[in-house]
């Protein structure tokens, strides 16, 4: 058994994998895009908690909640202004779209907020012990956000009359449309509920990480990885997904140093052997 | 109550409407019969907003409706029962139910309707937390209506109540469709099946290649030499 911190930053980058892959998930299943940008989204909001939590002494709380909901606008606007005037077009330009964004945003990161890392100071600074164990207060923080957040997007998608239009318009935008949902209402909500996720992952990660405009990448990819162990389109899939890469990657650095990164690689090529469809997906007929 | 005036509906070149007139009165049961590919199905979407006409005119209770969104035009109480019901096949049973309320905000007129709903179709009541993939074609086809219910509408469109159900299914389904409407709500109904639709009406059309060719009561309709042959194989 690895030593409980090991476990405890485990369940952090679990928290932040999940948080991220969930956001992509829920734009993904209801719009049936995947937001090729969502890791360069998640490295805007890191930049944006810097300036204002950083640089301009906003209070950290307020500086997340501004974050969140500043990528959740701008992930409305690339719904607006880009997806959906293409969205007649077939599955393809949203793909050359999303990926163009990537250069996009690390080219506009590189040139106004320059290359070099920085660094955010902790926003909860401390340590607390529970039992023998003693935590940073941040990192208790982190994982407690990241549940909320978690609890409340399940709510808001499962036992809410918005979430009840998503899910009805994912599955039949016609069917919906009879009963009064606007399609385009309900795709901005989702952008900005997916996108708003990715600003929070970033506020909360920036203190224990450093920001650069190329921290999107990993995020991004491990967050494909965990929707993929999981099963496409479901969000409980990316959440396991997102634990079984979090753990295991924290668990295997801990063992095997740097050849770690190999084996996220790895669990996905053995899950998807012996089950193609992912944990939670359904076998396709 | 609803009155279409010329409506015609293209297809890119195609005209798949060729300029009909239709009228339903309030608490009226109307049939619109004819084959398949007759363009049944397309005078509900433009009546529902799905589909805008390329010419005429849809008015409802001497409101001009032909350009509405179709949210605005089922807020008004014209809801639509889709071909094939197009139950959303991962929600409940009851969160089905729910979309049919989606704009209904008055709280409990949505259990009133929902009570009567269950009383009509006692089925439903006993699938709630089922999701709607796994009911049969007779109980989707209830749920489909009883979801176009949960809206409280004025006029119902019901497109093809009929297909894919065995003839005892149809013939219940046929019954709650007489409850409904001697409730008050008005029936625009669209079948292939001319014998049941034309017993169950009060008026009748046939609509065949986008063109309304005869129109009458239902008692007329079923004297008719050419519908006898051509539509009840007698």
């Amino acid at each position: 058994m690895p030593p409980v911190a090991v476990w405890m930053d485990g369940l952090l980058l679990s928290s932040i994998y999940i948080l991220i892959a969930s956001g992509l998930v829920l734009v993904f299943s209801i719009m049936g895009i995947v937001n090729f940008a969502h890791g360069q989204l998640y490295m805007l909001g890191a930049f944006l908690i810097y300036y204002m939590f950083a640089r301009a002494g906003i209070n950290y709380f307020v500086s997340l909640i501004i974050t969140a909901v500043a990528i959740g606008l701008l992930g409305i606007a690339i719904e607006r202004g880009l997806l959906r005037p293409l969205a007649p077009n077939g599955l393809l330009p949203p793909v050359v779209v999303t990926l163009g964004l990537i250069f996009l945003f690390e080219g506009i990161a590189t040139l106004f907020f320059g290359p070099a890392k920085k660094a955010v100071p902790s926003a909860v600074p401390g340590v607390s012990s529970i039992g023998a164990l003693t935590v940073s207060n941040e990192k208790l923080v982190v994982v407690a956000i990241a549940v909320a957040v978690m609890i409340g997007l399940y709510f808001l998608v499962s036992h809410t009359r918005m979430g009840l239009a998503m899910r009805a318009s994912a599955q039949d935008p016609y069917t919906a449309s009879l009963y009064g949902v606007r399609r385009g209402r309900t795709l901005s909500q989702t952008m900005f509920i997916g996108c708003a996720l990715a600003g929070i992952a970033a506020s909360l990660m920036a203190p224990l990480y450093f920001v650069d405009p190329w921290i999107g990448l990993t995020p991004l990819i491990m967050a494909l990885l965990a929707i993929v162990i999981g099963g496409l389109g479901s969000v409980l899939g990316a959440v396991v997904g997102g634990a079984l890469l979090g753990f295991s990657g924290t668990f295997l650095i801990y063992y095997l140093g740097p050849w770690s990164e190999l084996t996220a690689f790895l669990i996905v090529i053995a899950v998807l052997l012996l089950r193609p469809e992912g944990i939670f997906g359904r076998p396709r007929a | 109550m609803l009155l279409l005036k010329s409506i015609r509906v293209h297809y890119n070149k195609r005209e798949a409407v060729k300029g009909i007139s239709l009228e339903v009165g309030e608490g009226d049961f109307v049939v619109v019969i004819g084959p398949n590919g007759a363009g049944k199905t397309s005078v509900l979407n433009v009546i529902s907003g799905v589909i805008n006409p390329s010419e005429g005119e849809v008015w409802f209770r001497s409101e001009r409706i032909d350009r509405l969104a179709p949210e605005k035009i089922a807020a008004r109480g014209i809801i639509h029962v889709p071909e094939g019901r197009r139950i959303f096949p991962k929600l409940t049973v009851m969160e089905n139910l729910q979309m049919g309320a989606y704009l209904q905000k008055d709280k409990t007129k949505v259990e009133r309707e929902l009570e009567r709903i269950f009383h009509l179709f006692p089925i439903l009541k006993e699938r709630t937390r089922q999701r709607g993939e796994s009911l049969s074609g007779g109980e989707q086809q209830m749920l489909a209506i009883g979801r176009g219910l949960m809206a409280g509408p004025a006029l119902l469109l019901i497109d093809e109540p009929s297909l894919g159900l065995s003839p005892l299914v149809t013939q219940h389904v046929a019954e709650q469709m007489t409850v409904i409407n001697r409730e008050g709500i008005a029936i625009l109904l669209v079948e292939q099946n001319a014998r049941m639709g034309l017993k169950l009406a009060n008026r009748g059309y046939v609509l065949t290649n986008g063109d309304l060719v005869l129109e009458g009561t239902t008692a007329e309709l079923v004297k008719n030499e050419e519908i006898r042959k051509a539509y009840l194989g007698l």
